[in-house]
């Protein structure tokens, strides 16, 4: 099969807009990148630098999946739109400014991705900039997601349906950690990262196998639990005091503090 | 040639003409602007899709060739960084 199949001509074919850009983007970084190691080879104080580059293409603009696509025109495709495009060079001090209005604010938000939004409802939002849980919070806290509803056409029940989800417990993965606090007794504790494990406030409960377990400290996206001696495996149970909770099954038996020696008698 | 290269090869070429340019002694380019016809083409490869374009093979052109786009490239002298 040959690796280098061209991209045909019908609109299977037509390409997202953004692909096709950053397509062109990568040449051009290419291009630079080597006319820089020429002259710096060559022991060049100067080079010449790419300082913009305007294309006019013929092809056709579609607009599909709420995502624009653009196809290039056939042989004798007269009808074809003229598709002008430019692309100038940005200093890092242009770039490190628009990333930043791209970057969440919170460095733990994360992106709306199995939040059971399709993915054109998800590209809807990023139309509006909502583009994390946070944002799609901080938009339905505005208005109870009123003037999203207005520009996207989501259902404000298809926004909370989504926050719900997005705000639910999550237990990722179970590790055994020291115990720092108290050097002088052999004992470990159990540290679990997920998300919203306090679930909107307050302390969650935690429970293995139905007992309760001893919690030592609680944020967000972590817990540090203090096992019994029998406690180092079975089914977890993260219950939120809002209500949702979240289950794990782990066995870190093998991590377990070996049981103290009874003293000899003299 | 059959094949078109990629967009970086070509401009990469051109650039290797500007620098040619540059060295006899007493002439100093300092920007250069081109507008040149293209041949453009996206191919699949194994990281991601490359954008082709490349200078006409062709004068005549038939009915079965693609429309010719147009590419206008400005090159101004830096420092390197």
């Amino acid at each position: 099969m040959n690796p280098y199949a061209t991209i045909k001509s019908t609109s299977e074919a037509a390409m997202p807009l953004e692909s096709f850009i950053q397509a062109v983007q990568a040449q051009l970084d290419k291009a630079q990148t080597a006319m820089t190691w020429k002259a710096r080879n060559l022991n060049m104080p100067l080079t010449f630098a790419i300082k913009d580059v305007s294309l006019d293409l013929r092809a056709h603009v579609e607009f599909s999946k709420s995502e624009i696509r653009i196809k290039p025109a056939g042989a004798a495709d007269v009808e074809a739109s003229v598709f002008h495009l430019v692309f100038a060079a940005i200093t890092r001090p242009m770039i490190e400014e628009n990333a930043a209005a791209m970057a969440a604010n919170d460095p733990l938000d994360r992106a709306i991705d199995d939040d059971g939004m399709s993915e054109d409802e998800r590209r809807q939002l990023e139309w509006i900039g909502v583009r994390t849980v946070g944002q799609l919070r901080e938009a339905e806290a505005h208005d109870g997601g009123k003037t999203v509803e207005r520009v996207t056409g989501l259902p404000v029940s298809r926004l909370r349906a989504a926050l719900e989800r997005a705000s639910a417990p999550l237990l990722e993965h179970v590790t055994p950690v020291e115990n720092r606090a108290n050097e002088n007794v052999d004992t470990a504790l159990i540290k679990l990262r997920g998300r919203n494990l306090l679930g909107g406030g307050g302390k969650p409960r935690v429970t293995l196998n139905g007992e309760a377990m001893a919690l030592v400290s609680a944020s967000d996206h972590e817990l540090l639990l203090a096992p019994l001696a029998h406690q180092w495996a079975g089914g977890l149970e993260v219950i939120s005091p809002h209500g949702p909770a979240a289950a794990l099954s782990f066995d870190l038996t093998p991590f377990a503090p070996a049981p103290a020696m009874p003293e000899a008698k003299s | 040639m059959t094949e078109r290269r990629a967009l970086s090869e070509m401009l990469s070429e051109v650039a290797d003409a500007i620098f040619d340019l540059a060295s006899p002694l007493g002439l100093r380019a300092t920007s250069l602007e081109l507008t040149l016809p293209i041949d453009v083409r996206m191919v699949r490869t194994k990281s991601g899709p490359e954008f082709q374009a490349d200078l006409p093979r062709f004068i005549t052109r038939t009915t079965f060739d693609q429309p010719i786009d147009r590419m206008t490239v400005r090159w101004v002298e830096a420092e390197i960084q």
